[in-house]
């Protein structure tokens, strides 16, 4: 159960916002706190793509565990990045999922569960003005 | 001969997944099982299967190909930026391309087309062997490992660039250019048109609600644009390549789902069924075969591999990129991309035989072998240690081993 009266505006926090070239020790950095998904965003603010602590993983993983298609595909045409990150592009789990600040709550966790997505992005004048993440959302659950 | 449709399917299929298994294992490419698949079953050996019966399967297999490899395309924009990954490419492609041509030339028993695409898909090289090798290592997280990885994926972005030239002018006349400029121009115009719109027709997509449905629409996309290639004189697999990279767009082809959907039955289905396919159309008998065609073979795979090896040593070393030796050696793999590059010239009927496929095939299990000695050489030579390697945990422990074992470890 939840208060279907509350919107993204009243839950939203002020994003951690990185941009595509930071370095991974700025993430590492950012991801000490309580925060657990970054945003991306370019120079002109404009939402790129999400970096949850899930996706630094791929940097630890032992490589003998993971598999050539994974990284590369059928056809070499590009490649995982992630595997490899040197900057906040690598990691990027590119996609443009947003909401609006009056986006009622359980529309954002319909996105959430359907997109499996950590963080959405709430835009306004098309720039970002705060993010809602998946912690905040399970706060707003009111069951006994 | 199995005459039955659904039983060819069910017995390539399940011999091209345990070969392909057992090479997995020795840590070789599974494609080169299912291959040999394809040629223990076919009319050379077994005569279990009939490759026409499979044939159209195939297709479908070589079109998801090209559409997964369109969907990863997005990726590859930001290598460009990479000056030394784009030097080394596009020096390896140029000069194998040259090397391989000039030796045909000499040889004398092909045309000038049939010369073209074979020097193409021994030009290009493949990324699957190497990462493999990278990745078995735990180094491909190096400079050494990006910058392999970085010069292949140029090399097979130009080298399928070039093969997109070459189906404009195969069967040269100017009314049939003409046709094709005109073909390129509505398919530009579509492919521009759905690239541009489909952000908002993906939105229409989405509202969808079962992902079923979005991955059949999106599907019906790709071979919708494949058959559109065909018709304007391409081949399919063009159509299918660009309709991946139209979809790469798409809200729903970021998501997991949709990718795990993509990956099952491609990988699951249509990729073996297609390598065991082609594994069917090669001959080892008759004149046709590889056995009477291994002469050639030999000599173009000894061009191509010392080819790349030189100008990719050369050029790492003037670039003073660590261990060359490494890097020149993950790049004389040939595999799936010089494969389909051989089917789209067989599809357009550059080449009237199989004795093409028969001269091409060896280079793949020999490149393999050649670069995995060179690795286990030149790792030795620049001392290079496997980074990140786990203690082997025995499976099955009796108590006081285990607890030796704990202590080993907690020391």
């Amino acid at each position: 159960m939840v208060n279907k009266l509350l919107t993204a505006r009243d839950i939203m926090f002020r994003p951690k916002i990185v941009h595509p070239r930071d370095p991974i020790a700025k993430l590492k950095r950012i991801l000490k706190t309580t925060e657990d998904t970054i945003i991306v965003i370019n120079k002109r603010g404009k939402f790129l793509g999400e970096i949850h602590e899930y996706d630094l993983l791929k940097l630890i993983v032992p490589e003998q565990e993971i598999s050539e298609e994974e990284v590369v595909g059928i056809l070499g045409m590009g490649y995982d990045r992630g595997f490899i990150a040197k900057d906040a592009r690598d990691l990027m789990h590119a996609h443009d999922f947003v909401a609006a600040p009056d986006t009622p709550i359980p529309n954002l966790a319909l996105i959430m569960y359907k997109e499996e997505i950590r963080a959405i992005p709430i835009i306004k004048n098309k720039k970002v003005v705060g993010v809602v993440h998946l912690r905040n959302l399970i706060k707003c659950i009111h069951k006994p | 001969m199995i005459t039955n449709f659904l039983l060819s399917i069910a017995v390539l299929l399940l011999a091209s997944f345990a070969l392909g298994e057992v090479f997995e294992r020795f840590g070789l490419d599974a494609v080169i099982g299912y291959l040999l698949a394809g040629l223990l079953l076919g009319p050379s050996i077994l005569k279990l299967v009939n490759p026409h019966i499979v044939e159209d399967f195939a297709l479908v297999g070589a079109v998801l190909i090209l559409f997964m490899a369109g969907l990863k395309e997005e990726n590859a924009a930001q290598i460009y930026t990479n000056k030394k990954a784009v030097s080394i490419g596009i020096a390896l492609l140029l000069g194998t391309f040259a090397a391989v041509f000039i030796t045909l030339f000499i040889m004398g028993s092909f045309n000038l087309m049939q010369i073209i695409f074979f020097a193409l898909a021994f030009a290009v090289v493949d990324l699957g062997v190497p990462a493999k090798l990278f990745l078995s290592l735990g180094l491909l997280d190096t400079e050494y490992g990006r910058s392999a990885l970085n010069a292949g994926v140029i090399n097979i972005l130009f080298g399928f660039s070039a093969l997109v030239g070459l189906t404009l002018f195969f069967n040269p006349t100017a009314s049939a250019i003409a046709m094709k400029l005109l073909g390129i121009g509505i398919f530009a115009g579509l492919f521009f048109g759905l690239h541009a719109l489909i952000n908002k027709i993906s939105q229409k997509v989405a509202l969808f609600e079962s992902e079923a449905v979005q991955f059949t629409l999106a599907f019906v996309l790709v071979l919708f644009l494949a058959y559109l290639t065909e018709a304007l004189g391409f081949s399919s697999i063009l159509g299918a390549f660009l309709g991946g990279v139209v979809v790469a767009r798409t809200r729903f082809a970021s998501t997991q789902k949709f990718a795990d959907s993509i990956k099952a039955i491609s990988l699951g289905l249509f990729v073996p069924l297609f390598f065991g396919w082609f594994g069917l159309e090669l001959m080892l008998w008759g004149p046709e075969g590889i056995i009477a065609n291994i002469v050639p073979a030999l000599i173009l795979l000894a061009v191509a591999v010392s080819t790349k090896f030189i100008i990719a040593f050369v050029m790492s070393k003037r670039q003073k990129l660590k261990y060359p030796g490494i890097i020149a050696a993950s790049v004389l793999s040939l595999d799936v991309e010089s494969l389909v590059i051989l089917l789209l010239a067989l599809q357009m009927g550059v080449f009237v035989d199989k004795s093409a496929i028969s001269i091409f095939a060896p280079a793949v299990p020999f490149t393999t072998l050649i670069i995995s000695i060179l690795f286990v050489v030149f790792r030795k030579k620049y001392n290079i240690k496997e980074r990140g390697a786990k203690e082997p945990v025995p499976s099955s422990l009796h108590m006081h081993h285990y607890h030796k074992y704990l202590k080993k470890h907690r020391a």
